[in-house]
């Protein structure tokens, strides 16, 4: 295995070798020297400098070689690559026709006749655009999206083409067409640099603009931008609620108006309007509300306890609302609690609401229990049911002892010091 | 002239027809066999390139030997992949049985005997169980030829006779490349021994009986063989390293830089029953109890060499039980080896004596000397026990796998690879979860690449050979390793361009979402699609590890070649001996039968003496079973049992262990069970659960239950306290009471705003048509600072969608040094809201983590938690920033509605209570909190989960802790280089929005009192478990 590998390794040194010789020799020698075998008058007939793309390019010469081995070599060169064509005899002397993946490619192309590595002769030509037949048209359009205003556009960039794909001469006229509403406006381009390039700069109305560009009566395809609404301004907000009292359980709404950009477009759907509520202790409740058709809408539960809410609405960055204020009723001043005579368990309620019916299942009821140095031992949380709430105070976790309870329900706060032996202090 | 072998024809019938069959409902579900699936398919269609890019980024498939895989490899050109491997094992199954009867002759010398081998180990339960429970196809072929290479090895060692050298050699050959660990250890455990029964029959042959073999006798026969054995071992030796020198190259190429990955033949059998009955109790079977008479047998003088073996392996065997196997194999190899490797070869070892046993029994001296002392009626009932002993075993251990299933249900695969070859997902790599060992199935059937694997050893991810996992794919059974090797791979899927994971387990639902993934569709088998936005695909060139071409063509030929070589030689013989053109004396080993007769009566009370031990270890086992697993015999365990059903959602049976006097109906129960969603009641695993009574009495108790939950996102403690009562003998729970809350409304209406993309409006097999791209939305980074809080660099700022369309933002930062030197990036992983709507605002916070664990292998926590985290060691002082904010438009998850309500703020922490104001139910809510200085920058930012979910048109009340801010070191503000969508962030916030309201966003935060800070906000993010 280790011979064979070797071998194998030598075989491609050996291969290198030769190649490398070959290139060695070739750049050592590329001087024009007179040369032996072909003789010095083996040239071509005049050429023309420019062609057309895909039009046929012979090198035609009157030598009299009638030998295919003899005869020098085309070396020729454009962007894509350089190409060696091997000559032709034919009646006229002797020919060279170049391949379409030259003839083709529009562009410089730097052509050499070389014999045995001496150039006998060397030259350039041109391949311009040929747009006599149909041609290309490749363009686009973007950002895809853009916002009202006088800032922002889309560019339209158009790259015609003859029908081999190259790029048409700098100059070439492009018609652009862009439509907005019931407006189209023709702007005439010419291509520079390969391409021609319009920005389409953004209406002060939201809604679609199509562009097409023709060139060479050739249509490009409908592209479009869509122009969004610029930033929300000011706003106004108001609220809707089914009664003015804390009961905890009954949901109030916010909404806004219709929310605008400056030029009157109404702002994009699913746009985030945060709505913060203060409440009389200062601290910010908030809620969100996402637009549709420019009104979001919000809705927050109402507060278990009396309280007057200042409520704001922001497009954060953009734009605010003005402040409004709801004020809430207590549904209830009061609450009867019950402790047992071991003041191990507790009955909060029953709680009546403001038409002295039961109140809603769900309302909170929390516990706090301290001990005898006010530390807190446990905070119980718990839901009205029934108007009621119990709790135990469990021998295994509360051993006898002074404690302090803490109950709390709608803002209503009823402190007891509970010794629990059997009294109550 | 010899008859056929009536006995062996029966074990090859039964054999086939039990085993055959029996493969095509095990093998598919074994752990093993799907692996070697996926090789077989890698020779299938690349033979000799061993660079396989589908797992693990790519790996080497010389990392293990080839020839079962390229056998299999070969046949599915016939019929397809499980054509092959079906295939291989019925030919393993042959060549299994079919060796055992060999090996039995070789070491009886009595074809009745061998015979009986043969029956037996078609009914042997440790060939059942590597078969039909652990797959292990190479290990068995190679086992199986070893088998049949000993009697080769002792004819050579025993006549000198060339053409024994080389069939041992040859199918040593072939041995070594099935498996490379078996004819390794084979060496040790078969060899060496046989080896020394060798030179033990040679020295018999010099003398007159066994009691004359005398040390001298038996070394001038060794040094009458040493050639021979010196010979054949370097012979061996050159095989092993020839047949499979690419395998050994690559080990020390790609030396295994795996942390150990734990493996249950390493622990303590009698503390992991689980472990000990699958690869102690099952492997030996009915053996257990003919344990004395193998030793008796085996530590006779002829077989002293094997005894000395086969006391090894069976102590090798016992794992961690016993301090033994650690200190004989040393830390690395006990580490790295499995044990129950050890077992198996003991239990195949014994199987000659077990046949021995049985012909004995059956109709030999045993039989004779048990009817003489017991009658026949006894022998009779003792050999029916051990035969309804040895199928019981069979049974069990082949139900094994279908009540206690290893791998997860039979996933359809097509829908799989359908989806991967639509449309270029397979230019992404993809991620299983759940899958078990079907991921290799999945591997096989498709040319996608995935980041994870099912051969550890190949691994070079430094995200996985750090830690001590099997497969990303099953990380939640590693706890904190898994989870957090998971987590790496899901918050930087761009590193390894991962865009797509198929998950079979809602388990891991959460962390995909906080992790910015989002789900895509559910494919028609149930496997649920996420994909991740803004991954750039594949590149076309990837780095792939070259071997030289002698070392492919070895790998590719030579496997094979050894089969060939090895059929020619061996066949060859048999012909000869079929065509009987040569008289061919019968082997040398037949000269060695022992006549059966005059059993010793001691044997046989040893026998019964341990049999009564045995059977008492087993009595007693099964009574601490039934007394810790009985569910109401004691208060604590019908806690245990409570949570042990609610853990597994069989509420019907947790129901069960509620008081049944109380007024609770299964139907109310149910309800109850149903409306509560969260993390706790749907993704949470119970780790580990406390329990403290207290007030027990005769009849009632009162326990205190910590219980300790595994949560893909976070660990979570939890205090639950119960009454108990005892009625009619059995424990009971008296049922919590639960939220009462109801929603004002029985129907509500909601508007909301949705969006769909189309992916591609034009079908095309080309890339996404131009005009099909969506503009990415933009983006403006509000604030972004570098900060120092408790020793831990962290990236936080705000970010704000200030496009029309919803964005889904990743958030990607870097740090360097004063020298511009890189020195970490990672991603914001759940300190942020992955999807932002227009004009909405998040805050973020970017951790630096390392490569977990990778410093500290031997201070890897034990107990679980995947909130686990680790700050990457920086070598310098990172004092500026970068941040590459992208935008992709976002159709999903896109739901906001909650609210916060009835904040209050108390010593003991800022209580509130979340409002779910829309449609849809809130599986897992998520509060970040930014910290804001007295002038209102930001200081900090931070998240909490809340364990339970918030229903529709419900509240949910939380407690969040402020921290201390004081600490805090702000080291740079710069906005300098922030980009969004690769272009800079101040450009794009001038154009889009140029006045700017700074007051708005400072308006909305809330003044706090706090410990080194004035300001909070509070944002609020959701996972949404079953979107409607």
């Amino acid at each position: 295995m280790v011979i064979l590998e070797i071998l194998n390794n030598m075989k491609n040194i050996l291969v290198l070798l030769f190649v490398f010789g070959i290139l060695s020799c070739s750049s050592e020698k590329e001087t024009e020297v007179k040369p032996d075998k072909v003789s010095n008058d083996f040239k071509f007939n005049d050429l023309k400098k420019e062609f057309l793309a895909d039009e046929t390019i012979v090198f035609i010469s009157e030598s009299k070689i009638n030998s295919i081995d003899l005869l020098p070599k085309l070396v020729v060169t454009n962007s894509f690559g350089t190409i060696i064509v091997g000559g032709e005899i034919a009646n006229a002397g002797v020919q060279y026709s170049l391949p379409k993946i030259i003839t083709r490619k529009i562009g410089l192309v730097d052509w050499k006749l070389v014999d045995e590595s001496i150039v006998l002769q060397s030259g350039t030509f041109e391949i311009l655009p040929n747009i006599s037949k149909k041609n290309g048209l490749e363009s686009y359009f973007g950002p895809r999206s853009i916002s009202a205003g006088d800032i922002d556009f889309s560019m339209l960039v158009v790259i015609p083409s003859d029908v081999y794909d190259n790029p048409v001469l700098d100059g070439t006229t492009v018609e652009l067409r862009y439509q907005f509403e019931n407006d189209v406006t023709d702007v005439p381009l010419e291509t520079d640099d390969l391409i021609a390039w319009y920005n389409v700069g953004a209406p002060h109305k939201s809604g679609r603009i199509l562009v097409t560009a023709l060139c060479n009566g050739v249509k490009s395809k409908e592209l479009t931008s869509i122009v969004f609404p610029a930033n929300a301004t000011t706003f106004k907000i108001d609220y809707t609620r089914d009664h003015a009292y804390a009961d905890g359980n009954q949901i109030i709404r916010f909404n806004t108006s219709i929310i605008k950009d400056e030029f009157g477009n109404v702002i994009s759907d699913g746009t985030l309007v945060s709505f913060t509520a203060v409440n009389t202790k200062g601290i910010q409740l908030q809620a969100v509300g996402l637009s549709i058709g420019g009104v979001a809408i919000a809705k927050m539960l109402h507060p278990d306890k009396k309280d007057t809410w200042k409520v704001k609405a922001y497009v954060t960055g953009a734009a605010k609302s003005n402040a409004i204020n709801v004020s809430f009723k207590t549904a209830f001043d009061d609450y009867p609690v019950n402790i047992s005579k071991d003041n191990r368990r507790i009955i909060v309620g029953p709680i009546t609401s403001f038409m002295n019916q039961l109140a809603p299942d769900g309302l909170l009821v929390r516990l706090a229990i301290n001990d005898s140095d006010k530390q807190r031992i446990e905070t119980k949380v718990s839901t009205l049911q029934n108007g009621k709430v119990m709790y135990y105070l469990d021998p295994d976790f509360y051993p006898d002892g002074n404690y302090e309870i803490e109950i709390k329900s709608a803002g209503i706060v009823k402190t007891y010091n509970l010794n629990l032996d059997g009294s109550t202090d | 002239m010899k008859k056929t072998n009536t006995l062996l024809i029966l074990a090859l019938i039964i054999g086939i027809a039990f085993h055959g069959s029996g493969i095509f409902f095990t093998l598919e579900y074994t752990y093993d066999a799907l692996i070697h699936l996926f090789f077989a398919d890698h020779y299938a269609n690349s033979w000799f390139e061993p660079w396989d890019f589908r797992w693990y980024t790519g790996f080497t498939v010389q990392a293990y030997p080839p020839l079962v895989h390229q056998t299999i490899g070969i046949l599915s050109h016939i019929g397809g992949l499980k054509f092959g491997m079906f295939t291989v094992g019925l030919t393993a199954i042959v060549l299994f049985i079919t060796g055992a009867y060999r090996f039995g002759l070789l070491m009886t010398g009595n074809r009745r005997v061998a015979g009986y081998t043969a029956v037996l180990a078609v009914f042997s339960s440790t060939f059942v169980e590597t078969l039909h429970i652990f797959g292990q196809l190479p290990s068995v072929a190679a086992l199986s030829i070893l088998m049949h290479c000993l009697p080769e090895i002792y004819l050579w060692i025993k006549t000198g006779k060339y053409k024994y050298l080389l069939t041992s050699l040859s199918l040593l050959a072939v041995t070594v490349t099935s498996h490379h660990v078996t004819p390794i250890f084979g060496m040790v455990f078969f060899i060496f021994p046989l080896l020394g029964m060798a030179v033990m029959d040679l020295a018999r042959e010099q003398v007159n009986t066994m009691k004359e073999v005398t040390f001298m006798v038996f070394f001038a026969s060794f040094k009458k063989a040493f050639w021979r054995i010196v010979s054949f071992g370097f012979g061996s030796l050159l095989l092993i390293v020839f047949c499979i020198l690419p395998y050994w190259l690559n080990s020390k190429r790609n030396p295994i830089t795996q942390v150990p990955i734990p493996h249950g033949s390493r622990d303590n059998f009698l503390e992991v029953t689980s472990s000990g009955l699958v690869f102690l109790v099952i492997p030996w079977g009915i053996l257990t109890f003919l344990i004395p008479y193998i030793f008796y047998r085996f530590f006779s003088k002829r077989y002293i060499f094997f005894g000395l073996s086969m006391a090894l392996l069976t102590i090798l065997g016992t794992g961690g039980t016993t301090p033994i196997p650690l200190i004989m194999l040393g830390e690395t190899a006990f580490n790295i080896l499995t044990l129950d490797r050890f077992t198996l070869w003991a239990t195949i070892m014994a199987l000659p004596i077990f046949g021995e046993f049985a012909y004995r029994m059956v109709e030999g001296d045993i039989k004779v000397a048990m009817q003489k002392r017991f009658g026949s009626v006894y022998h009779r009932i003792i050999g029916g026990l051990l035969a309804g002993g040895i199928l019981f075993m069979v049974i069990f251990t082949m139900s094994l796998g279908y009540f206690r299933p290893s791998q997860p249900a039979k996933i359809k695969m097509l829908p799989i690879v359908n989806f991967l070859n639509q449309d270029m997902h397979d230019h992404w790599r993809y991620l299983p979860l759940g899958f078990g060992d079907q991921m290799a199935w999945l591997s096989a059937q498709t040319k996608a690449m995935t980041v994870d694997g099912n051969y550890h050893s190949a691994r070079r991810l430094p995200e996985l050979t750090t830690r001590a996992i099997e497969r990303i794919e099953n990380s939640k059974f590693r706890g904190v390793e898994g989870i957090g090797s998971l987590q790496q791979f899901l918050t930087v899927p761009e590193k390894y361009n991962l865009k797509y994971i198929f998950s079979n387990d809602k388990f891991y639902d959460p962390i995909l979402y906080f992790c910015g993934w989002q789900r895509l569709q559910q494919l028609e088998n149930g496997i649920m699609v996420w994909e991740k936005l803004n991954v750039p695909p594949i590149p076309a060139i990837i780095p792939k590890q070259d071997v030289p071409r002698f070392l492919k063509i070895m790998w590719g030929v030579i496997p094979l070649l050894t089969v060939v070589i090895a059929f020619v030689i061996n066949i060859q013989m048999i012909w000869f001996r079929m065509l009987k053109s040569k008289k061919i004396a019968p082997p040398s080993y037949l000269n060695h039968a022992i006549a059966y007769s005059g059993f010793p009566q001691r044997v046989i009370t040893v026998m019964h003496i341990w049999a009564v031990i045995i059977l008492g270890c087993i009595a007693f086992g099964y009574y601490q079973f039934y007394m810790k697993n009985t569910t109401q015999i004691a208060p604590s365990n019908v806690v245990k049992a409570y949570y042990d059903a609610i853990d597994f959602k069989e509420f019907e049976r947790a129901f069960s262990y509620i008081d049944p006097d109380s007024d609770a109906t299964l139907a109310q129960y149910m309800l109850e069970v149903s409306v509560t969603d969260g993390i706790l009641s749907s993704y949470a695993k119970l780790d580990s659960i406390g329990i403290e009574l207290s007030n027990v009495t005769k009849n009632s108790a009162k326990a205190k239950t910590a219980t300790r939950w595994i949560t893909p996102l976070e660990k979570v403690s939890k205090m639950y306290y119960h009454e108990l009562v005892k009625k009619k003998g059995k424990w009971f729970i008296k049922p919590s009471s639960f939220d009462k809350d109801i929603p004002p409304d029985q129907l509500f209406v909601a508007n909301t705003t949705s969006f769909f993309n189309h992916g591609r409006r034009k079908i095309s097999t080309q890339q996404t048509h131009h005009e099909d791209v969506l503009k990415q939305p933009l983006l403006e980074v509000l604030s972004a600072k570098l900060v120092k809080y408790d020793s831990q660099y962290a990236i936080i700022g705000e970010l704000q969608n200030i496009d029309n369309v919803p964005a889904d933002v990743v958030i990607k930062a870097t740090l360097y040094n004063d020298n511009n030197k890189e020195l970490a990036n990672f991603n914001a992983k759940y300190h942020m809201k992955h999807k932002l709507m227009p004009k909405e605002i998040t805050s973020f916070r970017v951790n630096f983590e390392g490569i977990a664990w990778s410093q500290t292998k031997d201070t890897i926590p034990p107990t679980f938690n995947p909130d686990e985290f680790t700050p990457i060691e920086l070598e310098e002082q990172p004092t500026k920033f970068n941040l590459q904010c992208a935008g992709n438009v976002a159709n999903s998850d896109l739901y906001k509605e909650v609210a916060l309500q009835d904040m209050q703020f108390t010593k003991h922490g800022i209580e509130g209570v979340l409002f779910n104001s829309g449609i849809q139910e809130i599986t897992i809510p998520q509060l970040l909190v930014s910290y804001y200085s007295n002038d209102k920058q930001l200081l900090w930012v931070d998240h909490q989960f809340l364990a339970e979910g918030v229903r529709v048109q419900r509240k949910q009340v939380f407690t969040y802790e402020p921290k201390n801010m004081e600490s805090i070191k702000v080291i740079n503000s710069s906005l300098n280089n922030c980009y969004i969508n690769g272009l800079p962030n101040e450009s794009i916030g001038t154009i889009i929005f140029p006045n700017r309201k700074k007051s708005h966003e400072t308006d909305q935060f809330q003044p706090y009192d706090g410990e080194g800070f004035d300001y909070l906000k509070f944002e609020m993010n959701g996972y949404i478990g079953n979107p409607k």
